[in-house]
């Protein structure tokens, strides 16, 4: 399932996950699913930026910064998992303040 | 083996592996002593510890979640998952009885080698009975229909629990129209991918009940070769990805199901290469007659 989230959106982490580090890897798993999700270095970074705070656009523009990606590469990046992540029922939107 | 074989099986390696689930557990455990319990919850948990093969824990998440439900939580020693759970998406978990020292060591000790003894009158299994080929894409087994070791011993040992088996595997009296029993190998590369054994519907005349006695030598020398057992939709045969109980072929154990869940058994390693450090079980289907028998409407 893929969705396309408005850059305004922003994303909190759901109770409904565990983590753990595996050989250097980051493996999230939905107690919904039961699913596993191993983040790679820029998974692993999308997953820390998301706090609940920060909309979209502002995640993709810190990763784009702090990683020296291009553009549209990262916002790409950013989104698809993003809507990878809400889908598996790892992330939900953060209620209006 | 098939590239989509392979794929299945990194996947329940993955989603088995004991050290990536112990953290995971471990979260999950800590939630449940800092919040009230839920039903969810403790079937994660249940969940989390029958996918990482850890019977006795299953076992123990078990009752706990029947406790919470209200329910005694008093089931057969033999069983390690009961007849009736549901997986979060729905299917069936495969009710599983698990005996371990099921034989005196100088029993098991002489059915290897018996085995041993009797290596070239084992041959490559066909995949199954309905398509008598041999197809390594599908399964790598040997097999040996003749053997006599113990034999009547099983046989008889069936003969007296099978009502009892039924009971626990939430399967009604039926009556046994004979048994298919053989003695299997799993050298290396060893596997049998994901199959049910019986896709007829549960009145009809075919395999109940598998079992398997897991043998060889008391340290093992193989390793892999588990039997994953997938949680099952009984009424479509859609089976579970994700869900499922692992089992160890650990020497000397006993384990039973019913025979229309979906299983496999893991892709075997055997370093050595020799025969008699393979992974050997007494595998065996128990059939039964076409039956108008009460089956609880949970089939």
């Amino acid at each position: 399932m893929t969705e396309n989230l408005a850059p305004a959106t922003v994303l909190q982490k759901t109770d409904d996950v565990l983590m753990t580090e595996s050989e250097g890897v980051t493996v999230l798993m939905s107690m919904t699913t039961g699913n596993f999700i191993e983040l790679n270095g820029s998974g692993a970074a999308i997953w820390e930026a998301i706090d609940g705070s920060q909309n979209q656009a502002a995640i993709i523009e810190h990763l784009q910064r702090t990683y020296q990606i291009g553009a549209d590469q990262c916002a790409a990046d950013v989104t698809e998992f993003s809507a990878q992540l809400l889908a598996e029922g790892l992330v939900q939107e953060a209620a209006s303040a | 083996m098939l590239e989509t074989a392979r794929q299945q099986f990194d996947v329940f390696a993955k989603l088995g592996n004991a050290q990536t689930n112990a953290p995971l557990r471990a979260q999950l455990k800590a939630k449940l002593a800092r919040e009230t319990p839920t039903p969810e919850a403790l079937a994660m948990q249940l969940n989390l510890a029958r996918r990482s093969g850890d019977l006795a824990a299953t076992r123990s998440a078990i009752v706990e979640l029947a406790r919470l439900n209200g329910e005694t939580g008093d089931f057969s020693e033999k069983a390690i998952v009961p007849f009736g759970l549901e997986n979060p998406t729905g299917q069936k978990l495969a009710p599983l009885i698990v005996i371990d020292d099921f034989l005196q060591p100088d029993q098991m000790n002489a059915l290897h080698r018996h085995a041993c003894d009797t290596e070239d009158e084992f041959r490559k299994a066909n995949t199954n009975s309905q398509s008598p080929a041999y197809d390594p894409d599908k399964r790598e087994t040997l097999v040996n229909w003749h053997f006599t070791e113990m034999r009547d011993h099983f046989e008889e040992f069936i003969e007296q629990n099978l009502a009892e088996f039924q009971c626990i595997l939430g399967l009604p009296a039926f009556v046994k129209e004979r048994m298919e029993l053989k003695m299997t190998c799993h050298i290396d590369g060893g596997f049998f991918r994901v199959h049910a054994d019986n896709h007829e519907p549960i009145t009809e005349a075919g395999r109940a009940i598998t079992w398997l006695y897991y043998f060889g030598e008391q340290t093992p020398r193989y390793t892999g070769g588990e039997l994953f057992l997938l949680d099952t939709e009984l009424a479509t045969g859609v089976r579970s990805t994700v869900w499922f109980t692992k089992v160890e072929p650990k020497p000397n154990r006993l384990v039973a199901f019913p025979s229309w869940f979906y299983h496999a058994v893991g892709p075997t390693q055997v370093e050595c290469g020799e025969f008699g450090a393979g992974r050997f079980a007494i595998s065996s289907h128990i059939r039964k007659p076409a039956d108008g028998l009460g089956w609880s409407t949970e089939w």
